[in-house]
């Protein structure tokens, strides 16, 4: 018989042994996750998708700096935890250029594009002119977008579809015909798992970030100057998990989203009839626009100089599923256009549908879009106000669609509230 | 007696449709100088764009193809995802990547049946091919 000591150190060992046999195990399994190298001259693989086609799960292709003009597609669960890292001292040294770009079927569409990957990992590259995005992750569970660079693709630059968690951090988007940053079509989650865009820079962009029923997602920290609308989470039928709900904007510098695209000689097109071939535009000169979302949180961002308004909320009485609704939306804590002495067309717009969508906080001096007719369209939080429908106030709903519907679209600039914006160092205004 | 003549004359009937069967058949098969009852294979070309395919049906016979072709003025992205199918569809190779203009997808249907295609991102976006035998 043991003693209790004898026993209980008998234990210990037992536990370190087996501890240290999954330890051997885990080294083993690190060991033979791959690591490729891609370059141009004298590397096994010359293209990233040759090195894409030799990896497992849990490789690294490193990929030396050049200009790959390729479309690189990653496909199955059998990459899961694939890492794609470019080895240059900054993002663009490794260029994946999308003109004269060739996929399996035409042209190469997505600098990157991974179907059915899990955690997979893309960083410190560049992608520009691909005839849909510059990096794509579809339907997933995880995923990290880092130090990446987007500049001139059609669509979007970082682009998010369908997936469970995830983050894209540190990363730049310009000149995109939709939006630089997308995550959207967030299934829905019993226990949710966030998705984390951060430190984002997104300028001359239709849309800074858009996100179709976008869910479970915190925007922190990042700046978007110079697009058409800054900050544009939806809800849109056509894309599957309707509503965009559960989100937080917070700590971002939202401003000069004056962009208008529209303008014959603008560098970014986008579809003639208005966003996504509908005969209605996207109002420009907007900082925040919460499309028809139910519980998203604009906390301590600060909103000016956006020519039409810093931040508003509205339902979507064209969408018949009825879940483009405003409900329970917070605006919170953000220093508006007078504390930066930089105003905005107004503070605020609501067209007062829904429920529960309110103010607190914003400064004194903060102003907003109201009408004479009704005087609960901006009620401080918490508040059940609103017509409790996907119908606004009429007035309201008129004001929009003057700007929605205006035709030619460049004039919806007769809406805007046009004045010189205090420097600010490193950046330009830019209406287009 | 009666039996035998109903026999007789069925083993009659039997061997006229045989030679007609063979008569009727015989042609198609040599295929020299007569006309083929067998539909010629098609290509239907189907259009991908925002945010519609241009046919919602799609009817071809075993052996056609339908050619996906992507719009040029397409900002949205787009695929072809093959839902459902007839029994032992490799739903992969029915499958396109996803892109927005400049894009196309070819597939030839040799299984009849029906196939229910849906863009994954737009899934308002949907297509049924019906391959008839």
């Amino acid at each position: 018989v043991f003693s209790k000591p004898v026993c209980r150190w008998s234990l210990v060992v037992m536990a370190a042994a087996l501890a240290g046999l999954a330890g051997l195990a885990g080294a083993q399994a690190k060991a033979s996750a791959k690591t490729l190298t891609v370059c141009q001259h004298g590397c096994v693989y010359t293209t990233i998708q040759a090195a894409v086609n030799h990896s497992g799960r849990g490789a690294t292709i490193d990929v030396k700096p050049g200009k790959y003009v390729e479309g690189v597609i990653v496909s199955g669960h059998s990459h899961d935890g694939l890492r794609i890292v470019g080895l240059g001292k900054k993002p663009d040294a490794v260029l994946l250029e999308g003109k004269n770009a060739h996929g399996p079927a035409g042209a190469a569409q997505n600098g990157v594009e991974g179907d059915n990957v899990n955690n997979l990992v893309l960083e410190n590259m560049k992608a520009e002119h691909y005839a849909a995005n510059g990096f794509f992750i579809n339907d997933c569970h995880g995923y990290l977008m880092k130090n990446l660079i987007a500049g001139f693709n059609r669509g979007y630059g970082l682009f998010v579809f369908k997936c469970v968690g995830g983050r894209m951090t540190q990363s730049v988007g310009y000149g995109h015909g939709d939006s630089a940053f997308y995550v959207g079509g967030t299934p829905p989650q019993k226990h949710p798992r966030t998705t984390t865009p951060d430190h984002l820079l997104a300028y001359r962009n239709v849309l800074g970030f858009s996100g179709s029923n976008a869910k479970y997602m915190v925007i922190r920290d990042s700046e978007f100057y110079d697009n058409g609308a800054g900050v544009v989470p939806n809800t849109w039928k056509p894309e599957p998990y309707e509503p965009a709900s559960d989100g937080v904007i917070e700590h971002n510098l939202i401003y000069w989203n004056n962009f208008d695209y529209f303008r014959p000689n603008s560098p970014v097109k986008t579809t003639n009839g208005g966003i996504n071939g509908q005969n209605d535009n996207f109002p420009t000169g907007a900082g925040v626009m919460l499309f028809g979302t139910a519980r998203w949180t604009v906390k301590e961002n600060s909103i000016f100089g956006n020519f039409l308004w810093g931040a508003a909320a509205f339902s979507d009485p064209t969408n018949d599923t009825g879940k483009a609704i405003s409900i329970d939306n917070r605006f919170v804590d953000n220093k508006m256009g007078a504390a930066f002495n930089d105003a905005n067309g107004s503070d605020f717009f609501s067209d007062g549908s829904g429920h529960g969508t309110c103010f607190t906080g914003n400064g004194a001096a903060a102003t907003f879009d109201t009408n004479p007719t009704t005087s609960d369209l901006y009620p401080t939080c918490p508040s059940s106000a609103g017509t409790g429908a996907v119908a606004g106030n009429p007035t309201q709903v008129l004001k929009l669609a003057a700007v929605a519907l205006a035709k030619p679209p460049t004039s919806q600039e007769k809406y805007w509230h046009v004045h010189p914006h205090p420097a600010r160092k490193s950046r330009k205004p830019y209406e287009g | 007696m009666m039996l035998m003549t109903m026999t007789r004359h069925r083993r009659s009937i039997a061997v006229v449709a045989c030679a007609l069967g063979a008569a009727i058949a015989a042609p198609a098969a040599s295929g020299a100088g007569a006309v083929s009852h067998k539909p010629k294979p098609v290509v239907k070309k189907v259009r991908v764009s925002d945010n519609f395919y241009s046919s919602t049906k799609v009817g071809i016979t075993k052996g056609s193809a339908v050619n996906w072709v992507w719009s040029a003025t397409n900002f949205n992205t787009h695929n072809v995802t093959l839902i459902k199918g007839p029994k032992g569809i490799t739903k992969s190779k029915f499958t396109s990547i996803s892109g927005s203009r400049g894009l196309h997808f070819k597939r030839t249907f040799t299984t009849p049946g029906a196939y229910h295609f849906e863009c994954t991102i737009h899934t308002s976006m949907n297509i049924t091919v019906t391959v008839k035998r």
